[in-house]
């Protein structure tokens, strides 16, 4: 099983986002380069589920964050909130070999912080529910 | 001298099977949490007339095992058997074997099988199985 931000990442690749894995979407941490990008990250999400059984407490609670990063501030909105409505509700996809039952938004997009260089830094943070597919 | 607290991690629920030779009992899957309500007796208030203290007595009436409540995670072929169990006339027998092997045992059958589905959450139930007559509490479990 991938960390989610690697199959979240690859989930907005082939979707209608327009984002290009290596230009401007990148996954683990964010690049110095360029100003404008997007980045997914693993974040700590809920506890997994515990049944009676060991062997079939293996579905989880992950979670994800997606930072947005622009030099201007209705910009880089707009992409994080284009992010938002594409993953909130995605559900039923099977990457990797592991199946996403639903992603599901904490938060609609917020402003994190402006960055050492004044650029706006978005965040969108998302519940992910996920097992390995069987 | 120590604590002999257990917790209920690798409990099992199991359903008698007599379609296998012989039977025996199989595990009831998914399952994330098993609550017996514990029996009962009743009881039957008298008064006698003109008592000196004003206290009322009580008789021991009968008992009642009571149900066993199950949490189990919606598979097709798992409330399948449920449902059928629920359609069927009669008693069947279940076990819960503990995580050490000890176990409870009952003959009964299940009152309800509810299905909760919500948006953000995976699909269970809390399925009921009545117990007729009394449950047992065995040092091992059946298998």
């Amino acid at each position: 099983m991938n960390p989610s931000s690697k199959d979240i990442a690859e989930i907005m690749e082939v979707s209608t986002l327009a984002l290009t894995p290596g230009t401007d979407l990148f996954r683990f941490r964010m690049p110095p380069t360029p100003q404008d990008c997007v980045v997914v990250l693993d974040i700590s999400g809920n506890e997994p589920m515990v049944q009676l059984s060991k062997d079939r407490s293996d579905y989880y609670y992950s979670a994800v964050s997606i930072q947005v990063r622009n030099i201007d501030y209705l910009t880089g909105y707009g992409i994080a909130l284009d992010i938002f409505q594409f993953l909130h509700g995605t559900a039923h996809i099977i990457i990797n070999d592991t199946y996403y039952s639903l992603i599901k938004a904490m938060a609609d997009p917020q402003l994190l912080h402006y960055d050492g260089n004044d650029r706006a830094v978005f965040v969108i943070n998302f519940e992910v529910q996920r097992r390995t597919n069987l | 001298m120590s604590t002999l607290a257990k917790v209920g991690f690798g409990a099992v629920l199991n359903r008698w099977n007599d379609n296998s030779s012989p039977g025996g009992y199989d595990e009831i899957l998914e399952v994330t949490s098993i609550s017996w309500e514990g029996a009962t007796r009743g009881s039957v208030e008298v008064y006698v007339l003109n008592a000196s203290d004003d206290y009322v007595n009580k008789l021991q009436g009968v008992l009642n095992a009571g149900s066993v409540t199950a949490t189990v995670l919606f598979t097709k072929n798992g409330f399948a058997t449920l449902k059928t169990d629920l359609e069927t006339r009669g008693d069947r027998d279940y076990q819960i074997v503990l995580p050490d092997g000890e176990g409870l045992e009952w003959s009964g059958f299940i009152s309800e099988l509810p299905l909760d589905i919500t948006s953000d959450d995976v699909m269970q139930g809390d399925v009921v199985f009545q117990i007729n007559g009394k449950a047992d509490f065995l040092s091992a479990a059946t298998s």
